[in-house]
């Protein structure tokens, strides 16, 4: 293996429920418990880097990397918030990477928080605003497609039509991947809907019809509280004279490919305009995997925010664990279940049950991710977890797509 | 139209509109339905831009098209999430494919939702739609 980086601390703040706690607090505190996992002090993390996913829901300050870095007093030498849409939180696993390898720092703090209960302090969501509207049409074309109706999940409804007409994916299948999410979700203790318990694939069948033929159970719900994450990135050198555990970071890929959905279905990218189907996942991680000695079947456990659940058999034909039109029966055949399938998919609960804390929702992801590496996990650890990946989907319809493969360094533990 | 209609105030942030976009819905108000084809490239472009997104060139005119289509991809929303349309449910969005191969996105209206299929032919019209007071081109049933 010649891993690109390595992770040498992670640090993971919550909000309890319905509790009010700044994003900014929760994102220095994580920082503060990342630098202290990779045995670093202030001094040396002082005037090194610094990247921050886009600024919180709940914060309406521009610039919020600067803020977090005054806050801390990090008087960074590198530093931006990595706006992939939310898929930045993954991004910065990237550019970290690269910044460490070009030398141009020893250390990149990557950082992010939201606060799910908090998002009134938004300015949109001020008294008198409908907030739950404004959440609903964020990404919709303001122009072109916000005057008729449009609210996010009949954008992935209308997305799911194709899927299932191109590639056979069934209403079932969106509902079993539900199941699996809940199955590990009930087992952490801050997945926001674990305390609702197990469910059935004709729970999600059964439940309300949101916008066809998307239904209340395919789409993950605002949560927790509030949410903040980071980890320490530096070379595999370095890494080495750090700390027992580095998480190594293997390989990384990235494709944006639009922006709302009604420049993409007239866009030619895929060859003829009207597709829904395909996304930039593919390419990203074919120069992800590229980079690494894995293969596919060397992926033990997979980690994803994705809003609704039809986005993963599609997400697995385009990671390459199957061949297009295969990521129904994959799931069918039980390669996710959580017990004895093949790979441990979101093992805090996904966005599904876990919910979407706000716009760093895949810093939550990131860090499940290396908590199972490490054999730290909040819930319940999968069994013999050594290599990750982690895929974050930002922006209108899979807009944005990056991806980080992640390993122990073989240590089955 | 003017830039007071209200509509310019809608959506996030507003005033997202261009003099271009403003032609589409001035032609609306008239029940005509046009859009931007590329003199260089002659692909159709939408929505409008002032240099097209496949040749880059800023030869760029108006055509009226037959507002004839067939439907995409939709989805029928039965939740009130938009304040304006709260009253209106079950209601559809969807793409339409033109017939000249470009695509908008609009309401499918005049039938049931257990009656739309992918494929279906449509056919313009144009009326106001809950939170405006100007026409829209919005899709109903074509008989072939």
């Amino acid at each position: 293996m010649n891993p690109q980086a390595a992770i040498v601390g992670y640090g993971q703040a919550y909000a309890e429920k319905a509790e009010f706690r700044p994003p900014i607090t929760l994102a220095a505190e994580s920082i503060r418990e990342a630098v202290n996992d990779a045995g670093l002090g202030v001094d040396e993390i002082r005037g090194e880097g610094l990247l921050t996913v886009r600024r919180p829901a709940a914060d309406h300050r521009p610039q919020w990397n600067n803020a977090l870095a005054s806050y801390l007093n990090l008087a960074p030498r590198f530093t931006s918030e990595i706006t992939f849409h939310s898929a930045g939180a993954i991004s910065m696993i990237e550019y970290a990477s690269r910044a460490v390898r070009e030398g141009w720092t020893d250390y990149v703090v990557c950082a992010g928080a939201d606060a799910s209960a908090s998002l009134g302090s938004y300015p949109l969501g001020a008294e008198g605003e409908n907030y739950t509207e404004f959440v609903s049409t964020l990404d919709v074309h303001p122009e072109f497609e916000y005057p008729y109706g449009a609210v996010m999940p009949a954008t992935f409804g209308m997305a799911a039509r194709h899927q299932m007409q191109e590639r056979d994916h069934t209403e079932e299948q969106f509902a079993h991947v539900s199941v699996i999410c809940r199955d590990w979700g009930v087992d952490h203790p801050y997945a926001t809907l674990g305390n609702e318990g197990r469910i059935t694939i004709e729970d999600v069948l059964d439940s309300r019809m949101i916008a066809s033929p998307i239904r209340l159970l395919n789409i993950m719900p605002l949560g927790p509280a509030g949410a903040g994450g980071a980890v320490i990135v530096t070379t595999p050198e370095r890494a080495e004279t750090l700390s027992e555990d580095p998480i190594y970071i293997e390989g990384y890929g990235s494709k944006s490919t639009h922006e709302h959905l009604l420049p993409r279905m007239n866009s030619k990218y895929w060859g003829k305009r009207g597709n829904l189907v395909d996304t930039g996942l593919s390419e990203a991680a074919d120069q992800a995997f590229s980079m690494t000695d894995l293969s596919h079947e060397d992926i033990d456990t997979l980690h994803s925010s994705t809003s609704t659940s039809n986005r993963t058999p599609l997400m697995l034909e385009e990671l390459g664990f199957c061949d297009p039109g295969d990521g129904g029966a994959f799931i069918d055949d039980g390669n996710l279940d959580p017990d004895g399938g093949r790979i441990a998919f979101n093992t805090d609960g996904g966005a599904l049950t876990g919910g979407q804390v706000g716009v760093s929702l895949y810093l939550d992801r990131l860090i499940e991710c290396i908590r199972q590496l490490r054999r730290e996990p909040l819930g319940r650890q999968a069994e013999d977890a050594v290599n990750g990946v982690v895929y974050a989907t930002g922006g209108p319809l899979y807009a944005c797509n990056t991806l980080s493969i992640l390993s122990n360094g073989g240590h089955n533990r | 139209m003017t830039e007071e209609s209200g509509f310019y105030d809608v959506g996030l942030g507003g005033g997202r509109n261009t003099l271009q976009a403003k032609r589409f819905w001035d032609a609306a108000q008239e029940q005509r339905l046009i859009v931007q084809q590329c003199g260089e490239c002659n692909e159709f472009v939408f929505p409008p831009q002032d240099l097209c997104p496949h040749c880059w060139s800023e030869e760029l005119a108006w055509e009226e098209v037959s507002g004839n289509g067939s439907v995409s991809t939709y989805s029928t929303i039965y939740v009130g999430l938009n304040d304006d349309w709260e009253d209106h449910l079950p209601y559809t969005v969807g793409f339409i494919e033109l017939e000249e191969d470009v695509f908008l996105f609009s309401n499918i209206i005049e039938c049931t939702p257990e009656e739309i299929t992918l494929g279906m032919p449509v056919e313009v019209e144009y009326n106001e739609l809950p939170g405006t007071d100007i026409r829209f081109p919005q899709f109903r049933p074509r008989d072939e």
